[in-house]
């Protein structure tokens, strides 16, 4: 067999490994302090001290950059990880079970899916009050349908093969057939899902933050970054440059991580 | 006419659905609005006043029932904060996000269509690592870090315009355009690498295709198969995503919008967020989700028109 090779798999590997190895690495150890202010050292331009400079209380910018990837990491999961256990659910019962039921929850999805993801957003924080655990919660929300309407497609597929139709006459339990039986068969299509879902969440937070109705302090946030260095950009264009440059690569990362995955499950393309 | 009947059918139950939630998400609210807009010291004259105005002592049925009868007749209530009818506000302010919107659109597919076939038509495996590497960096840049980056480039060092002096096309029809006209590119970047990435493969791929050939053994040139037959099959796969795209676009259009501080509904959204103005947001997000959905239905409805062999059944 000829092994497969996938240029996106690797570049979107390497990026999302450096990152998650920076996040992990900002639990021990960052350069500076990312809580004392030292107003002597105020939108310094990058530097041997400062990789990057410093921001407008004189914190290191790569400091809080390093911090910013855990928001990033932890709130992309987070919503993921609704999305996907949610859509799954959805998405196997509207499958498995099909007619009226599949009709109704998939009209919902599709009620989902017609609100913008920002206006989405926006509404439930106006609703429920700004913060990571609601930011968390309406991105994860958000994600629902798409994980379903995976999901629901895969089942119909697989439902009426016949190691399916077998599993049911000895007598499986419908709920073992759904998620032991069907559901490993669309594992990859979810994988794929997640990543680039985890692409969207991060960025769907960058601009909510930016907004300033996502993430608050103390929480460390590159988007909230973002919209404090507008207001030095002409003393300061490098603190703007900084934190716009993560999302994109985290952005990138889980893209191309996605996109290479289905690359490989599928070589046809 | 079976199928329009049907898509009818299936965005009006959106709507129900969509304004449902939009209505009901707010009974979740911890705290009542009337406290929240006349204070806690307020007396109960007052209270009861306010509440009898915008009739909050009925049951939530028939509450969500007179706000979607009123709403179907351009009423959306009153702003509890500026004391306007929710709809005079977003009238003053549609037409500057509307006029963005169009202007970031019609961008994305004038540039995005024509660079897609000639990246198509000089197709080989150098051009479509650079085009694939554009594309993807294209599509993972937030739009609000461009505007801010075109905000230091184009308005702070070249002085094209003056970050944050928002000059209306009413008052000045070209430093208006001018003024729109950088937010605009912000939100399209992202959008027509989106385009590029479809349209390209959709090219290539019936590029392959026999009839091509054939086009060509008829003696066609390259112009004459590209617009008459590859481009008109090319084009199905992209206008659908175009309503989601047109979604996205007015998405991007409310974080640009504070970028460069242009006065259009995202800035009054944020606005009425941050003073927690519930009936100015509940109305806003009706009125903009069903835009949506009115744009989503004519998409598909252009989409069977050009491509008829779309079967109701399969939708």
């Amino acid at each position: 067999m000829q092994k497969k090779k996938s240029l996106n798999f690797y570049i979107g590997a390497f990026i999302v490994g450096a990152l998650f190895l920076l996040m992990v690495t900002s639990y021990f150890y960052m350069p500076y302090s990312v809580t004392e202010m030292n107003l002597a050292e105020k939108l310094q331009p990058p530097s041997v001290q400062h990789l990057m400079g410093t921001d407008h209380f004189g914190r290191d910018i790569f400091s809080r950059l390093m911090q910013g990837s855990q928001t990033a990491f932890y709130v992309g999961l987070i919503s993921v990880g609704i999305g996907l256990c949610i859509g799954v659910i959805i998405g196997s019962i509207a499958g498995y079970v099909g007619g009226r039921v599949d009709d109704v929850l998939m009209r919902f999805m599709d009620a989902l899916m017609a609100f913008p993801g920002i206006l989405f957003a926006l509404l439930f924080v106006a609703v429920f009050g700004v913060g990571i655990f609601n930011t968390m919660v309406a991105l994860g929300i958000l994600a629902i349908p798409n994980f379903a309407r995976i999901t629901r497609s895969g089942f119909l597929q697989v439902k009426n093969f016949t190691y399916v139709d077998m599993a049911r006459t000895i007598g499986v339990p419908s709920i073992r057939i759904m998620f032991v039986h069907i559901l490993p068969n669309i594992m990859s299509a979810l994988v794929v899902a997640s990543s680039i879902g985890l692409a969207s969440a991060i960025l769907s937070e960058a601009g909510l933050s930016y907004l300033g109705l996502g993430v608050q302090p103390p929480n460390p946030s590159w988007g909230r970054m973002l919209s404090e260095s507008q207001k030095y950009l002409i003393k300061a264009p490098y603190y703007a440059l900084a934190p716009g440059v993560m999302i994109t690569l985290a952005v990138l990362g889980f893209n191309l991580l996605g996109d290479g995955i289905r690359d490989l499950r599928d070589p046809r393309k | 006419m079976r199928y329009l009947i049907k898509k009818t059918g299936s965005a009006i139950i959106t709507l129900v659905i969509v304004s449902f939630m939009t209505f009901g998400i707010f009974e979740l609210i911890p705290g009542d609005p009337v406290t929240a807009k006349l204070g806690i010291e307020a007396d109960q004259e007052q209270i009861e006043a306010l509440i009898q105005e915008h009739g909050l002592d009925k049951p939530f049925i028939v509450r969500y029932k007179n706000w979607v009868i009123s709403a179907i007749k351009g009423d959306l209530g009153m702003s509890l904060r500026f004391d306007e009818p929710v709809t005079k506000l977003i009238k003053d302010r549609v037409k500057v996000t509307a006029m963005l919107t169009i202007l970031s659109l019609s961008m994305t597919i004038m540039i995005a269509v024509p660079l897609s076939i000639f990246i198509a038509k000089y197709n080989n495996k150098l051009i479509g690592i650079l085009t694939s590497i554009a594309t993807q960096v294209g599509m993972a840049v937030p739009s609000f870090w461009v505007g801010i980056m075109m905000t230091y480039f184009f308005g702070l060092t070249l002085r094209l315009f003056i970050p944050g002096r928002y000059v209306s096309v009413d008052d000045n029809f070209t430093e208006g355009m001018l003024y729109l006209f950088f937010p605009a590119v912000a939100i399209a970047i992202p959008k027509i690498a989106t385009v590029i990435r479809y349209l390209r493969n959709a090219i290539v791929e019936q590029l392959e295709a026999n009839y091509v050939r054939t086009a060509y053994a008829k003696g066609f040139v390259f112009k004459g198969v590209m617009y008459r037959h590859v481009l008109r099959n090319a084009l199905i796969p992209v206008i659908t995503i175009m309503g989601m795209m047109i979604a996205d676009v007015l998405g991007g259009s409310l974080i640009i919008e504070q970028v460069f501080t242009i006065p259009g509904i995202g800035r009054l959204l944020v606005m009425a967020i941050n003073n927690r103005d519930y009936f100015l947001v509940q109305g806003m997000v009706l009125y903009i989700a069903t835009i949506i959905i009115g744009i989503n239905f004519l998409v598909d409805l252009i989409y069977h028109w050009i491509d008829p062999r779309i079967k109701i059944e399969t939708l």
